[in-house]
């Protein structure tokens, strides 16, 4: 019965996106009030209806109720609960239905907390929106039901990818579609914008808090992403420049470069028909990636079961929202050139080259996704395209964008003079030369790339600092007036920095993790051990093991420093029996310089054999969790910014340096 | 005025998104199977190792020359310590009926009472085993893990590689299909 509810509730939600879609648009064109004050209440039903049929999905789940195909594809009555319930969006149906649930719930939000917008922009935003919730119903209707049954029902059900069941599944999933998502409704506003014929600070007004939920969500996700990456397949590694992957960070690059414009667009009224033509193509990349992942377009070890016939229903629904809204862009924006005059040495200038580095080092990552497709297609040669080709590409490209990043914010708008913002930066970049030669010989050499990457991680965080300082007036003025200005600072302010300053300790992390990074593989007896990174490894033993859906062996290995015990690693080799599939279980050991990460390999039967270890040192891994934690931090803070207009009256009040 | 060139400007994306649209539908080919890494392996001749008989089991080890002359050579490396391999092996059992088909077996890093007692326990699909104690052989074939199955045509090339176990679905939906392309 539940399973049903659902089901007519996701048709009655296509109604309702089929209606909010339409007479908006035309009573916006009519100027017709009532139509469009539907809008509102539509986009209301449709998050009601929506979330209904989500939580009948998950009761499905919940109650193992193995009459539904999904569930039994899925989930496993012997699943632990957290497993039982994340499963729910651990599938192309359910997650699919996650994405349009999100999609609906800023469809609300527009339609409870935009009160302040024009009448025809919020029932044109809603309609648009409204008009991607109905392509992606129709798709999960049409392919991809997750409510539909099964006769007669088995007696158990598959269960989950093993590598799924970790709890990083219930969180990754859910922040990632909410940043994908979050920038539907920033191209809705782009599109509803080029209909209207209007873009001015106003409309960069409302879009900016959207943009920045988007980006804060996207940011979290991508790192929740990694760590997953990083504890659960058992590489030591976090990021591989897999399709998927990539497709999450390409909307990430073009909504950073989108969120910087915004602000330009708000303050000057200048780019307006290249914000508004990265808003749509910020979005066109999130839906790429909804492509990519379910079509089966590219192989990936994230992809979800492919079936060609979906490939083709997603292709055609990209096909009329990135088509379409780029020919409205075509017919539409050449009527919004112009805006502020400014210098190219000024904030406008740096901006624009943020937004050029950030457009090209997203448009090498797209190139480096696609030519392996592309390549086949044209010349029936198979390749891939690994890491070799984005350090060289990508890495390189990000150098000025990071020197760039500590500059820009001490520069004026309109205008600025070098001469008079670079004296003030020369203790930042005198600092972080010295942070990168200390780090060249604290950790014994390396690349000149690695160690110059140190240094512009140092550079951001020390011009960030400066940059507060400044704001401060710290050390001009008494302390206690510094302390002051530290609490009066606008959120939108800490954003900012934080953002900033958290990006350099990320990079900091990612660098030395990547390069400074020691390997030992080694196989032991019970009794024998291994040394790494100073560290001496003994496995004293390994036993058996029984987890609820799963069977394993467990080794404890002891953790010494000159003969000083300090802890135990326990490293598992798991098999699930019902999917038949083995996972390792890294055993980590973190600590702020680094991690030690021990895998247990392949084991023989064999005790004469010995247990294959693989252990790895990684330093500074848990500066990138702790990095990004800070830049969502900022995110966070300047959403919960007070309203624009509030914020102008303070920003009267208080003299900044820079502006 | 907007000249043309900045009209040409504004239409670009559009024509840029179609024509990767195009790509796009034309990658959506059925027959395409992005899965395929190509493995260096492939149209190659098959490794010629020599390989020990399995202490205790009644079978003789791998030698070269068996490695031609069947329409189809199935070669499986295989450990009794391996549980996937458990899982696999009654997929090998309906394989060794098959007319034409001669199954092969690498049995790697394993001990030879154990893998006598493997056998013993859940059939023998084998016409041959080779004992790989050292890991030499599996090497040699360049596997990833195991179990790990090659399929030779008559000329003792190395047509087809699965990596990992051999279910019931892949065996019927996979494997067959390739067996008759082998065999000709």
């Amino acid at each position: 019965m539940i399973p049903e509810l659902g089901h007519y509730a996701l048709v009655l939600a296509l109604l309702v996106a089929l209606s909010q879609s339409v007479l908006p648009l035309y009573g916006a064109a009519r100027g017709a009030g009532r139509l469009m004050a539907f809008a509102d209440h539509a986009a209301l039903v449709q998050f009601l209806l929506l979330a209904f049929a989500f939580a009948a999905l998950v009761q499905s789940y919940l109650v193992s109720d193995f009459t539904v195909v999904n569930v039994v594809q899925n989930s496993h009555s012997m699943k632990p609960l957290l497993y039982k319930f994340a499963g729910a969006w651990g599938n192309h149906e359910g997650s699919l239905l996650l994405w349009v649930l999100m999609l609906a719930l800023f469809g609300a939000g527009v339609a409870l907390f935009g009160r302040n917008l024009p009448a025809s922009l919020r029932a044109r935003v809603l309609a648009v929106q409204a008009l991607i919730a109905l392509g992606f119903l129709a798709f999960m209707l049409a392919t991809s039901n997750p409510f539909l049954r099964i006769f007669p029902p088995p007696l158990d059900g598959r269960d989950l990818n093993p590598l799924l069941q970790d709890p990083g599944l219930a969180f990754h999933p859910p922040l990632l579609y909410l940043g994908y998502v979050g920038f539907s409704l920033v191209f809705s506003f782009a599109v509803a914008a080029l209909l209207e014929g209007k873009i001015d600070p106003a409309w960069a007004r409302w879009v900016r808090p959207w943009t920045l939920i988007a980006w804060t969500a996207l940011t979290a996700g991508i790192a929740l992403g990694a760590r997953w990456a990083y504890y659960e397949l058992g590489w030591g590694g976090w990021w591989f420049w897999d399709p998927v992957e990539n497709v999450s960070f390409m909307p990430w690059l073009a909504g950073t470069a989108l969120l910087h414009c915004v602000s330009v667009v708000e303050k000057r009224e200048a780019f307006r028909a290249w914000t508004v033509l990265l808003a749509i193509l910020v979005f066109s990349l999130s839906l790429l990636g909804t492509f990519i992942v379910r079509s089966g377009l590219l192989t990936s070890v994230h992809a979800f079961a492919v079936d060609p016939e979906r490939g083709v229903f997603i292709l055609a629904l990209l096909f009329i929202a990135i088509g379409g809204s780029l020919a409205i862009f075509a017919w539409r924006a050449p009527a919004l050139a112009g805006g502020g005059a400014f210098m190219p040495v000024s904030r406008e200038g740096g901006l624009l080259l943020n937004n050029l580095l950030l457009s090209v080092a997203c448009g090498t990552v797209l190139f480096g996704t696609l030519y392996p497709l592309f390549l086949e297609l044209i010349t029936g040669e198979v390749v891939s395209v690994g890491p070799q080709f984005y350090n060289k590409t990508f890495v390189p490209l990000s150098i000025p964008l990071l020197v760039l990043l500590g500059i820009g914010p001490f520069l004026p708008w309109k205008r600025a003079d070098l001469s008079k913002v670079l004296p003030r930066l020369l203790g930042a970049a005198s600092a972080s030369l010295a942070v990168a030669i200390l780090a060249a010989i604290l950790l014994g050499g390396g690349p000149v790339m690695a160690v110059l990457f140190m240094g512009l991680a140092a550079w951001l965080v020390l011009s960030s600092l400066v940059e507060l300082a400044e704001r401060l007036r710290l050390f001009k003025i008494p302390l206690r007036d510094s302390l002051s200005r530290l609490t009066g600072l606008p959120r939108r302010q800490w954003g900012m920095t934080l953002a900033h300053a958290g990006l350099g300790i990320a990079i900091a992390g990612m660098t030395a993790s990547s390069v400074w990074k020691e390997e030992q593989i080694k196989t032991l007896q019970p009794g024998e051990s291994l040394e790494i990174a100073g560290y001496e490894l003994t496995l004293t033993d390994v036993e058996r093991v029984t987890g609820p859906n799963y069977q394993a062996e467990q080794a404890n290995l002891r953790v010494t420093v000159e003969g000083e015990e300090i802890g135990l690693l326990r490293p598992e080799r798991r098999f699930y029996p019902v999917q038949r599939m083995p996972t390792t279980e890294a055993a980590i050991r973190i600590t702020v310089l680094g991690d030690l990460y021990a895998v247990l390999g392949d084991t023989s039967a064999d005790p004469r054999a010995g247990y294959l270890l693989r252990v790895y040192f990684e330093p500074l891994v848990i500066w990138i969790w702790v990095g990004t934690l800070i830049m969502v931090v900022g995110g966070v803070l300047a959403i919960s910014a007070r309203q624009p207009q509030r914020v102008a009256a303070a920003r009267r009040a208080s003299p900044q340096p820079a502006e | 005025m907007l000249t043309n060139t900045k009209r040409l400007l504004f239409i670009l994306p559009t024509l840029i998104f179609l024509a990767a649209a195009v790509g796009f539908l034309m990658g959506l080919d059925p027959d395409r199977d992005p899965s395929a890494i190509p493995s260096p392996m492939i149209d190659e001749p098959a490794p010629q190792i020599s390989l020990p008989a399995v202490e205790g089991l009644d079978l003789p080890g791998l030698e070269p020359e068996l490695l031609k002359g069947s329409p189809v050579t199935v070669v499986n490396l295989w450990a009794s310590w391996c549980a996937p391999c458990r899982i696999e092996h009654p997929q090998l059992m309906t394989l060794a009926k098959e007319p034409g088909v001669r199954i092969l077996g690498i049995d790697y890093k394993d001990r030879a009472d154990q893998a006598v007692k493997f056998l013993e326990e859940l059939g023998n699909p084998f016409s041959a085993v080779g004992f790989d104690q050292t890991g030499r052989g599996g090497i040699d074939w360049g596997i990833t893990g195991v179990p790990e199955t090659f399929f030779l045509d008559r000329e003792g090339r190395i047509r087809y590689r699965h990596v990992g176990p051999i279910d019931a679905d892949t065996l019927e939906n996979a494997i067959m299909p390739r067996l008759r392309e082998i065999a000709g």
